[in-house]
């Protein structure tokens, strides 16, 4: 890698690539996938702490989702409804029954933050909680902060990690270890544990990595 | 578990080839060489020159070459060391490496080396990652009240709210501290485990030829050249290495034991109080059990090191077992019982005053070790004690609410008769029973305290009180 942008579009481009894969699966998706990591493994991310887990993942593709029932496993994990699912994949039923208070509230509340941010629909189906969003969220944010640094606005750029600390902090990194625990208690297939093996992995390394950035933007 | 040892063979020449050490030209120009050597390896040493490779690149190709670098042992070279030597310590080395248990996402904490710079015009640095310490919710007493971590902590990386831990990785400094202070054993450094450092010492003295002196070393620290026959083993920083892992040390096989910290100029962290805490209790222990410190030096790695006082077989050294084994262990060189107090004990002994302790049970209910407990039978309540579980925590001194009185203490003291005699009962009384549905209200001695407090104004409600339970009260 050879600069800020380029690392920025590298963890925009693991954010959307994690985020794809914990959407219903389907052949068309997973072929895109495929090239997607292939691109992301000849990226320098060996540099990083959670390349292995990356790896792993990697190996995985191309990934055939009905004969590897991936479309079976998908549903018992994460697809059932929030209560017949095994290990949801929504932030609200992890965090709710803790912090208390609705739902309703809980999601609305992150509608509340996405528009705080200028963020008005990432374009996903899915429910503003679910991981799947708040990743695309993230690619979001990292292309913000890539556009950033390409145009040389230092200050932008670190305005821009300072909302990433902050959803990553609020949100994903304070989730993403219960859902794991979740899905590695229901015994998945060993493309769904991997995968939230390397989404807990790569969400924990850039909470503290972002915080890195940040401080060592000079003044 | 197929541990493989890799050296920089560039000149000055580390280690002749031939033995089961591979050389490899440039390894510490170029790590990236590594990922066609490592074959099936898991585990793996590096054997480079002093100050000749970069860290950040060294882990990148442990990395790529699909191994966990902080589970690699890297032991910088300098030239002219003594090849037995060596081979000594490559086999310690190679034995903690087979100890590392793996890490979690959790342990790594990325530093970057250099500014972020505004243009970024040039490559940005790869970052290093040290091992920062992870907590086990489940083992971690925090719920029960336990804050012995944030206690210890010199960088406030731990705070305690509403019965949860929480853990602040960017401003810890790894030290270690945490770890060797939890009385649950429930924060992990992957990299420092008790199995790896059993294992590397362990490895030492089966492989030194003479007697062997250890000599536990900061990470941070410049390591100065000992006398011939000392063994360094790393350690996040000596601030926390507890007395008794220096004796565990001894006991294991080791001839003389050692401290170093990281600087002359003191450490950083302000933790060279610890580390002569541990080295005096260390000495007093010994000395306990008759064992004067002369022929077991601790301390001195200028002389050379002593034969092995006798080697006792310990089964977890570096654990809460394993320091209890310890003073057990001392026992049988001494020829009155063990005994030693010391406020660097990791072994300690509670003691309640009859007179101010009103029996409200809160010591039993946060001892995170459940040293101390607390049972009810028919109309009587009496707190236990068993020695071989107390750490010396002090987490009952900060919970008991009478302590201004000197209800509880605690002495660091490690009593070979105290720790093989079991549960004992400490304090016992009355507890008051509910006139009407004769269920058990509250200690007396509680009651007693609370009317004491409350002062003559309520001289006519608590013989209420005292009679009849939170859910009769009111019932005529």
């Amino acid at each position: 890698m050879t600069d800020w942008a380029d690392i920025a579009r590298t963890r925009q481009g693991l954010y959307r690539f994690l985020g794809g894969a914990l959407l219903s699966p389907s052949a068309e998706m997973f072929d895109v996938l495929a090239q997607a990591i292939g691109v992301l493994e000849q990226r320098d991310i060996d540099m990083f702490a959670f390349s292995r887990d990356l790896r792993r993942l990697g190996r995985h593709f191309p990934a055939d989702v009905a004969g590897d029932r991936l479309d079976v496993d998908y549903i018992r994990l994460f697809a059932s409804g929030r209560s017949g699912a095994l290990s949801p994949p929504t932030e609200s039923y992890y965090r709710v029954p803790a912090k208390g208070g609705g739902i309703a509230e809980f999601v609305a509340e992150m509608q509340r933050e996405y528009r705080s941010m200028g963020i008005g629909s990432v374009g996903l189906d899915e429910a503003p909680d679910h991981i799947s969003t708040e990743l695309e969220v993230m690619a979001y944010l990292c292309d913000l902060e890539a556009g950033a640094w390409m145009d040389e606005q230092t200050r932008l750029a670190g305005e821009v990690l300072d909302l990433e600390i902050r959803f990553l902090r609020r949100h994903l990194a304070g989730w993403v270890p219960l859902l794991q625990e979740r899905v590695h208690a229901a015994q998945p297939t060993a493309f769904y544990r991997d995968l939230v093996d390397t989404v807990h992995s790569f969400v924990v390394h850039d909470k503290d990595y972002v915080r890195l950035i940040r401080d060592g933007i000079a003044e | 578990m197929n541990v493989a040892v890799f050296a920089c063979a560039d000149e000055p020449a580390i280690r002749h080839e031939g033995d089961d050490v591979v050389g490899i030209r440039g390894l510490c120009r170029e790590p990236m060489l590594l990922v066609d050597a490592v074959g099936e390896a898991t585990r793996a040493v590096l054997l480079l020159h002093e100050r000749a490779h970069d860290l950040a690149d060294v882990q990148k190709a442990l990395r790529t070459a699909e191994l966990d670098p902080l589970g690699v042992q890297i032991l910088e070279v300098s030239a002219g060391v003594d090849e037995v030597e060596l081979d000594v310590a490559v086999a310690g080395l190679q034995h903690r490496a087979e100890g590392f248990a793996g890490s979690r996402p959790e342990h790594a904490k990325p530093v970057l080396r250099g500014e972020v710079t505004r243009r970024g015009l040039f490559r940005p640095p790869n970052p290093v990652y040290l091992v920062a310490p992870m907590i086990d919710q489940k083992a971690c007493a925090a719920a029960d009240g336990c804050r012995a971590c944030v206690d210890v902590c010199p960088q406030d990386a731990y705070k305690w709210h509403q019965g949860r831990i929480h853990f602040n990785k960017d401003v810890c400094e790894p030290c270690g501290r945490c770890v060797s202070a939890c009385p649950t054993e429930a924060i992990s450094n992957p990299a420092a485990s008790p199995t790896m450092l059993a294992a590397q010492i362990d490895a030492i003295v089966e492989a030194g030829e003479a007697a062997i002196g250890i000599r536990f070393v900061c990470s941070r620290s410049t390591q100065l050249a000992t006398a011939t026959g000392w063994f360094d083993v790393e350690v996040p920083c000596t601030g926390m290495v507890p007395g008794g892992w220096l004796v565990s040390t001894l006991l294991i096989g080791a001839g003389s034991v050692s401290v170093l910290p990281c600087s002359i100029g003191g450490c950083p962290l302000g933790l060279d109080q610890h580390s002569r805490e541990a080295v005096d209790f260390a000495r007093a222990a010994l000395a306990s059990a008759g064992l004067e410190p002369e022929s077991a030096p601790i301390d001195s790695a200028n002389a050379e090191p002593k034969e092995p006082v006798a080697a006792r077989s310990l089964q977890h050294p570096f654990t809460r077992a394993g320091d209890i084994q310890t003073m057990l262990a001392l026992d049988s060189f001494s020829e009155e019982a063990f005994s030693v107090v010391h406020p660097g004990s990791s072994v300690g002994v509670v003691t309640i005053d009859p007179e101010t302790c009103t029996l409200c049970t809160q010591c039993a209910q946060t001892c995170p070790t459940h040293a101390i407990t607390a049972a009810y039978e028919g109309n009587r309540v009496s707190l236990t004690f068993d020695a071989s579980s107390c750490t010396n925590c002090n987490q009952c001194t900060i919970a008991c609410p009478e302590i201004r009185r000197g209800a509880i203490s605690v002495t660091g003291r490690a009593d070979a008769e105290l720790l093989r005699s079991g549960r004992r009962t400490v304090h016992e009384g009355v507890v008051a029973v509910c006139e009407i549905c004769g269920n058990a209200i509250a200690p007396t001695s509680m009651m007693a305290r609370i009317g004491e407090l409350l002062g003559e104004d309520f001289d006519d409600t608590m013989p209420y009180l005292s009679h009849r339970c939170m859910d009769c009260r009111g019932l005529t």
